[in-house]
């Protein structure tokens, strides 16, 4: 069973992908995601070969993700977006992984908009589960002329398997500086 | 190197396991597929050699929108397939991927397992049994040209193959003998098992040792020629027909495109619902898809569902031979929505193993193992769909139910449940939430499916999985494999199966698919040789062969058709 603790140090950062806009033009963000990189290395194909044969083969993590500009007192939400991404354990019989890995236990993620992902590496499989990256895009009307702060909350609710507890990780961002122009 | 890694930890084999003389395959040694500029690779599985039978790795990649899969036997060179005949619903229907509860009462020796030799089932296999077959006898009244699991006199080595009611009895405890899952549910099928004058005293046999469903698989011939039959074998104790019903034309259904009306009629009289079955052959019969959902919607009062079957390719054939007549699950569903016009769109299918977060549900709120449809998603797909009397048209569920909104709630519910939180806080949540997920606006009239699903999640018993079935029509898609296309994958998760007199549970894409290692030694060795089957019966085989008497006397009657048939198939091929 993996510690609560080591899920308290998940990270985030928003990057603005347009600092700077006219009035009537847009800003995006990227806010990033990811659990702690200790609780990404303790899960290894031993565990998820566990959790199989314990009927434990859905992996279902719910991430909110809230974009907020920073005011003198309160944090006003621009977007919020929820969304699950799943990993299904199945019994492969794919040569190539079976040879590598020496494992039969393999991941199948469904990303999403519902739609299966095949993986060919298991870091590839975690990076898939554990991380999210997520693209805003505020008007530049909505934020107002001059220098905005943004920044973004994540959270990321997990339910119990043989591996850990239930709960939900949060981070937050430090926030970005984004300048809207008078045209 | 060895095809799969062995669970060593698994349960205790079932005290009734077997050996088998079944040469093992060769190990998995050959070279790995190579790929081309204009292919996405998706993903590796195992499969066999068309000709030789050895375990070959095999590369599933996209092209065009379609998937396929490619093979190369270092004797016998590469095979190419078509696999799935839609990328997009490929990826959809994979996400509703399910392992299920595997067998913990295993009939052979996982050490001696490889594969698909040695089916029987071991604790490798991922699925209990859905639906067991019973071949109950191996003559049959008709001689189709596809078909191959009719004894053909004259042959070398034909043997006639009717186990004997004990064996059915013993085969039935193997299956009722299933952990976790106990299998409930019978099919009774052939050749042609109403050639068998003693088919009551099976099905109540059946019956007896505790199986619930009972489906009796037929051509419908003899019911429709002694329609008293229906009645009969429905007291005995069948649940429903499962007919061979290949079109609406005589030229796309010779089978029984005369007979089916009235052996339908006789099951109408008798209260035995009718699933229609059609062999799906591209170019032969895949324009009349919609047609057939037409008819049974014409015979909605008796006919459960449709259970369209892509034809498997066996025996030896040329690639362009393949192309010629090979469709695949997403082929038939986009034709259904092509000849449709939309009615029933590719939209509102889903792949059988969707059904899973309903059994997960339920399993939370029972704390037992239940009954799962966890197959391979390619294999089988379906929806339901109902008659809206007033507009007569068939409404998909999907149009007033939140099918995947309905999938996704009840999978969480359950992990919550699972995590610790009250189960029945939770299934009080579900009870208030449930009808939420119905548009009542666009239901149709007299119908009121958030009652039904409220019985099959609470209830959960077969009576009110029955009454679900009662209010609807089921459309489904069963896409059994051949050499071509075999992928071990699929074959692993079958639920589809065969009980033998050896006391075997053999999933059909091992029996049917290598006939040579399975259905042929079986029948071999549990049947007589046609010869001394005569003499013993005083019969000749050829002596109930089916020599079209109702397409004969409609035909004497002048119009082309008989009053019954010209009914049940007027509006739909244009007939007067």
């Amino acid at each position: 069973m993996i510690s609560r603790n080591v899920l308290n140090r998940a990270t985030a950062r928003v990057v603005p992908l347009t600092p700077q806009a006219g009035i009537n033009g847009t800003v995006s963000f990227r806010v990033e995601f990811s659990f702690p990189q200790s609780f990404i290395d303790s899960i290894t194909l031993d565990t998820i070969r566990a959790a199989y044969k314990q009927y434990d083969r859905r992996i279902r993590v719910r991430y909110t993700v809230r974009l907020y500009k920073e005011g003198a007192i309160i944090k006003r939400t621009l977007r919020e977006i929820t969304f699950v991404k799943k990993w299904i354990l199945y019994w492969t019989r794919a040569p190539d992984i079976l040879e590598k890995y020496k494992a039969y236990i393999w991941p199948l993620g469904v990303d999403e908009e519902g739609r299966a992902v095949f993986f060919n590496s298991f870091d590839d499989a975690k990076k898939f589960i554990f991380t999210s990256s997520t693209m805003m895009t505020v008007t530049a009307p909505e934020l107002g002329v001059g220098e905005s702060r943004i920044g973004a909350t994540v959270k990321a609710r997990l339910w119990r398997h043989t591996f850990i507890e239930a709960g939900t990780l949060e981070a937050s961002t430090e926030p970005v500086s984004v300048q809207i122009l008078q045209e | 190197m060895t095809a799969i890694q062995v669970d060593k930890e698994s349960v205790e084999p079932h005290e009734k396991q077997i050996w088998l003389l079944v040469p093992r395959s060769k190990e998995a040694d050959s070279e790995s597929p190579a790929g081309h500029q204009d292919e996405r690779p998706i993903k590796m599985t195992q499969s066999i050699c068309p000709e030789c039978n050895r375990i070959l790795k095999a590369q599933i990649f996209e092209r065009g929108g379609k998937v396929y899969m490619r093979k190369v036997c270092p004797v016998h060179g590469e095979t190419e397939e078509l696999y799935y005949g839609d990328y997009d619903m490929y990826l959809k229907f994979s996400a509703y991927w399910d392992d299920g509860k595997k067998q913990e009462a295993p009939n052979v020796k996982m050490d001696s397992c490889q594969c698909p030799s040695n089916c029987g089932l071991c604790t490798n296999h991922l699925s209990h049994t859905g639906l067991a077959n019973i071949i109950v006898t191996n003559r049959c009244d008709l001689t189709c040209w596809y078909c191959f699991f009719y004894v053909k006199k004259g042959l070398e080595g034909a043997y006639v193959y009717e186990p004997t009611i004990e064996q059915i009895r013993e085969m039935v405890r193997a299956l009722r003998a299933e952990r976790p899952v106990p299998g409930n549910s019978v099919q009774i099928t052939g050749g042609e098992p109403t050639l068998r004058d003693d088919l009551p005293e099976i099905i109540r046999a059946i019956k007896e040792e505790g199986v619930d469903h009972v489906q009796l698989n037929t051509n419908g011939i003899n019911i429709a020629l002694h329609p008293e039959l229906a009645k009969i074998y429905r007291e005995a104790g069948v649940s429903n027909l499962y007919m061979s019903f290949d079109g609406v034309t005589a030229r796309t259904n010779p089978k029984n495109h005369w007979e089916a009306p009235y052996a339908i009629e006789a099951c109408r009289k008798a209260g035995l619902g009718v699933v229609l079955v059609p062999t799906v052959i591209k170019g032969i019969n895949d324009h009349e898809v919609y047609e057939i959902i037409k008819f049974a919607k014409q015979n909605i009062d008796i006919v459960r569902a449709v259970n369209f079957q892509p034809v498997s390719l066996t025996g030896r054939m040329t690639k362009k031979e393949r192309e010629k007549y090979r469709i695949t699950i997403p082929d038939v569903i986009k034709r259904i929505e092509d000849f449709s016009q939309g009615e029933i769109a590719s939209d509102d299918w889903f792949p059988v193993p969707s059904c899973s977060p309903i059994t997960h549900f339920i399993e939370a709120i029972t704390n037992r193992k239940q009954y799962e449809l966890s197959i391979h998603f390619a294999c089988g797909a379906g929806t339901y769909v109902y008659l809206d009397r007033e507009k007569d048209r068939l409404v998909p569920i999907t149009r007033f139910v939140d099918i995947k909104g309905l999938i996704e709630y009840l999978d969480e519910v359950a992990d919550d449940i699972n995590s610790g939180t009250n189960k029945y806080v939770e299934m009080g949540k579900v009870a208030l939430k449930i009808g939420s997920f119905v548009d009542k606006s666009k239901e149709p009239a007299g119908l009121d499916l958030g009652r039904l699903l409220f019985e099959v999640l609470f209830k959960h018993d077969y009576s009110s999985i029955g009454k679900f079935q009662m209010n609807s029509l089921f459309l489904g898609m069963m896409h059994f494999q051949d050499k071509y296309n075999h992928d071990e994958e699929r074959l692993q998760r079958c639920d589809i199966h065969y009980l033998t007199p050896d006391l075997r549970i053999i999933p059909f894409c091992s029996f049917n698919v290598i006939p040579e290692w399975y259905r042929d030694r079986i029948q071999k060795k549990y049947g007589v040789p046609v010869e001394e089957w005569e003499r013993q019966h005083n019969e000749k085989l050829e002596d109930r062969l089916y020599r079209g008497q109702l397409r004969k006397q409609a035909i004497k009657e002048g119009s082309g058709a008989s009053c019954l048939v010209n009914e049940m198939l007027s509006g739909i091929t244009g007939q007067p």
